[in-house]
C-alpha cells in the first residue's frame, strides 16, 4: 500500500516527511527528481520515501508511482488545474479511496468537491489559523467595537 | 446561439473566425495581450483578455447566458477546470474541449465536459486514410460505450466480394451503417447489399471487435 503526492514543493515535501515518519510508504512526483527538501531529508523514521520525476497528471508517471495501490493521494503542486487534473484521475480513472488536492480558488474547489476530491485551501487554513492565535480579550474587544 | 471560446491560438483562432462568419455570437477569452491584440484587430471587439479559469472572467464573459463553452488551449488542466466551471457554475447547456493528451479524453467525459475532442486521434484518423493500402480507418470514437465508428476499404480478391451482407461473419454486436461503392455511390446496406470490390464500408463496431471485423472484410480468397 502506498501514498502518493504530486507535487515537491514546501506543503508536498512537509506532508511527505510526516507521512513516512509516521510508516506510510510515500512515493513524491515532480516535474524536478532529486531526493526531496533538505526539510524532508531531515526527518526520518519506519516507513520508505521515494521521489519518480515526471509530470503527475500522467498515466505512466502515475503508474510508475504505484497509483494502482494508493490509498491516499495528494495533489499539492502551486496550480489549481494541474492539482484538479492529478486528483480528477486518481478519483475516477483509478478509484484511489481518499484524493485530496490544494485548490486556492473557491469556485473550483466546489466543483472538484462535487466529483468527490477534498479541497484545501492554503489561504483560508493560513488566515484561520492566525485568527485561532489572537487571544480571546482582543477578539472580545473587537466585536464589542463592531457593536456599538 | 452564444460560443464561448477559451483560447485564440493555432485552433482557437481559426475557430473563432468560422464561428463568426458563419453568423454566431463568439467571445473569445485569450489571457495574452499580445494574442488579444491581434485578434482585436483582425476580428473586431469579440475578445475579452483574461483566464477563463477564473469564475470572474466567465462572469464577465455572459457565461450565464453562453449555449456552447469549448476550451481550445494547450493543456489539458486548463481546459478541463474551464469547461468544469462554465458547466457546473454557469449552467452552461454544452461544453467541449480540446484535449492534448489522448490519454485524459475519457476521463473529460466522465467528469461532465460533453465531447472531448482528442487531436491526437483526430490526426492519426487522418493519417491513416491517406494511406493507399487497404486501410482500417478509425473515425470516431463513442467512449463511455466501448464502441468506435471505423471505415473499412474492401480490397480487390477480398473473400466477401461478390456476397451478400447476409452472409458475411461480422463479429457480434458490429453494426454496418453504410457502403460507400468506388464510383463513391452511397447506400445503406440491407441483408441483400452485396459486397464489391473498393467498397467503404462504414460500421459501428465494438473497439474489441474492430480487428476481427477488419480481417473478415479485407481477407483475400
Amino acid at each position: 500500500m502506498n501514498v502518493v503526492i504530486v507535487g515537491n514543493g514546501r506543503t508536498g515535501s512537509t506532508l511527505a516527511a510526516s507521512l513516512a515518519g509516521s510508516g506510510h510508504s510515500v512515493t513524491v512526483v515532480d516535474l524536478i527528481g532529486g531526493a526531496g527538501s533538505p526539510l524532508a531529508a531531515s526527518i526520518s523514521g519506519p516507513g520508505e520515501m521515494r521521489v519518480v520525476e515526471g509530470d503527475g497528471t500522467r498515466d505512466s508517471i502515475l503508474d510508475q508511482a504505484g497509483i494502482r495501490d494508493a490509498y491516499l493521494f495528494a495533489a499539492l503542486t502551486g496550480d489549481d488545474n494541474v492539482n484538479g487534473l492529478a486528483a480528477l484521475k486518481a478519483k475516477v480513472t483509478y478509484r484511489v479511496l481518499t484524493v485530496i488536492a490544494t485548490v486556492w480558488s473557491g469556485d473550483l474547489s466546489s466543483v472538484f468537491e462535487s466529483l468527490g476530491v477534498t479541497c484545501v485551501n492554503p489561504a483560508r487554513l493560513s488566515a484561520d489559523n492566525v485568527i485561532a492565535n489572537i487571544p480571546q480579550v482582543l477578539q472580545d474587544r473587537a466585536s464589542a467595537a463592531s457593536g456599538e | 446561439m452564444y460560443v464561448l471560446v477559451m483560447g485564440a491560438g493555432t485552433i482557437g483562432l481559426p475557430l473563432i473566425s468560422s464561428l463568426a462568419s458563419s453568423g454566431h455570437e463568439v467571445l473569445a477569452i485569450e489571457p495574452d495581450p499580445k494574442s488579444s491584440e491581434e485578434l482585436r484587430n483582425r476580428l473586431g471587439s469579440i475578445v475579452l483578455e483574461g483566464n477563463a479559469t477564473s469564475s470572474r472572467v466567465l462572469r464577465e464573459a455572459g457565461a450565464s447566458r453562453a449555449d456552447v463553452f469549448i476550451a481550445t488551449t494547450g493543456n489539458d488542466g486548463d481546459n478541463l477546470a474551464a469547461c468544469l466551471l462554465a458547466k457546473n457554475l454557469f449552467n452552461v447547456g454544452r461544453t467541449v474541449s480540446l484535449v492534448n493528451l489522448q490519454e485524459n479524453a475519457e476521463l473529460f467525459e466522465q467528469v461532465g465536459v460533453n465531447v472531448a475532442v482528442s487531436t491526437t486521434d483526430l490526426i492519426v484518423a487522418n493519417l491513416a486514410g491517406a494511406l493507399p493500402a487497404h486501410p482500417l480507418i478509425r473515425l470516431m470514437p463513442i467512449r463511455g460505450r466501448g464502441l468506435e465508428l471505423v471505415g473499412i476499404k474492401v480490397p480487390e480478391g477480398a473473400a466477401v466480394v461478390g456476397r451478400p451482407l447476409r452472409e458475411l461473419q461480422v463479429p457480434y454486436g458490429v453494426h454496418i451503417n453504410l457502403i460507400i461503392s468506388g464510383a463513391g455511390r452511397i447506400e445503406i446496406p440491407t441483408d441483400d447489399t452485396v459486397i464489391e470490390a473498393e467498397d467503404e464500408v462504414i460500421a459501428v463496431s465494438p473497439v474489441e471487435s474492430t480487428n476481427s471485423l477488419w480481417e473478415t472484410l479485407t481477407e483475400l480468397r
